[in-house]
């Protein structure tokens, strides 16, 4: 006699498990959620990143060093007499902006507002914008140097181009000035017109003037501040007729993607 | 389980190293990879816990990473029951 079997239903048990490994994993997403919202986590989270950073800001180093040997004579060549010509003209300059420094300085005393000595610390950029997301850079100093949360970030020691944003034991990460979405204000031009600018990313800003403001390519846009500092300059003008406004595009005088050095205001 | 590990370091190091989109493809590629690659749950949070600051543009919100990775790992629940790559395993 042929026997009909009922087919055996086995899916329950194996919904339940399948149930059970989304709790689970929900359950163990929640938990790395909120343990990565804690300063804690992220200060160790830093900790265990930072030989990493470091090994691989001196393998990029040594690596660069090694390649800069090889090259024709004649693009060196062509170089070194490029680069000289660079030399003396700055070498011109130098002198004279030391003395227009100095009478800036002296002006700001007489009236009482003399700017006193800069504390500025040194420190090397071990994560640039182009390998982080958001715009930001790690610094190698930390609370260890005195940086905390708030303190201005200096290229060349008169381009602000960020503040700490968190500072951890030996390391800090610094927000970008040009982050995208970023609102400061800046005065422009020549009369030091008041802007509100807003960070585009990559080193760029961008502000909106009235048309009958004169502002023209490479204006500084400086710090609202008694020091002189800025945070760009302007690269392009945009005008439409059918406007009553002008846009300005302002640039950091630096490539961020090649940034070695800055310095910490503390 | 030696591959996953060393699959499972390279991709820390690639978080540490390399600009986010890479660890990300990678991520989702080991995603659909392996039937279960949990790993990518703590892709995200660690590129935010870094990295991570408040977007202006998204009102503030500074977990844009984590979200990612986490939208990620749960459609890949839903998408590979459509897969044929999945359905004959």
């Amino acid at each position: 006699m042929k026997m009909n079997y009922p087919l055996r239903n086995n899916s329950k048990p194996r919904n339940k498990n399948r149930r059970l490994k989304i709790i689970a994993v929900i359950f163990i997403f929640a938990t790395v959620f909120f343990i990565s919202l804690t300063g804690a986590s992220r200060g160790f989270l830093n900790k265990i990143a930072l030989p990493f950073w470091k090994f691989d800001n001196y393998a990029a180093l040594k690596f660069s060093n090694a390649f800069s040997i090889i090259g024709s004579k004649r693009s060196l060549i062509l170089e070194n007499r490029r680069l000289n010509l660079d030399l003396d003209k700055i070498k011109t300059d130098l002198p004279l902006l030391q003395l227009i420094r100095k009478e800036n300085e002296n002006l700001k005393a007489l009236f009482g507002r003399s700017e006193g000595e800069k504390n500025l610390v040194l420190s090397a950029v071990l994560v640039k914008p182009s390998v982080s997301p958001f715009d930001v850079i790690i610094i190698d100093v930390g609370k260890d140097k005195g940086v905390k949360a708030g303190d201005r970030v200096f290229y060349e020691g008169a381009v602000a181009i960020g503040e700490v944003e968190e500072a951890y034991e030996r390391s800090s990460k610094v927000k970008m000035h040009s982050s995208p979405g970023e609102k400061f204000l800046a005065l422009v031009g020549e009369r030091s017109v008041q802007v509100e600018a807003e960070g585009l990313g990559g080193g760029n800003f961008a502000a909106k003037l009235p048309r009958d403001v004169e502002v023209k390519e490479g204006d500084a846009a400086l710090v609202p501040s008694i020091s002189t500092s800025v945070f760009g300059f302007v690269r392009k003008i945009e005008l439409n007729p059918a406007d009553s406004f002008q846009k300005i595009i302002f640039k950091i005088p630096a490539n961020l993607s090649e940034l070695k050095w800055v310095l910490v205001e503390i | 389980m030696p591959i996953r590990i060393f699959i499972d370091v390279a991709l820390f190091l690639a978080v540490l190293l390399l600009p986010p989109i890479f660890p990300m493809v990678m991520a989702l590629f080991l995603l659909y990879h392996y039937e279960s690659f949990y790993e990518i749950i703590f892709v995200g949070p660690i590129i935010d816990s870094l990295y991570g600051r408040p977007i202006a543009n998204l009102y503030d919100f500074s977990h844009l990473m984590t979200f990612i990775s986490a939208s990620l790992f749960i459609s890949s629940f839903f998408i590979k029951k459509r897969l044929k790559f999945y359905s004959n395993r």
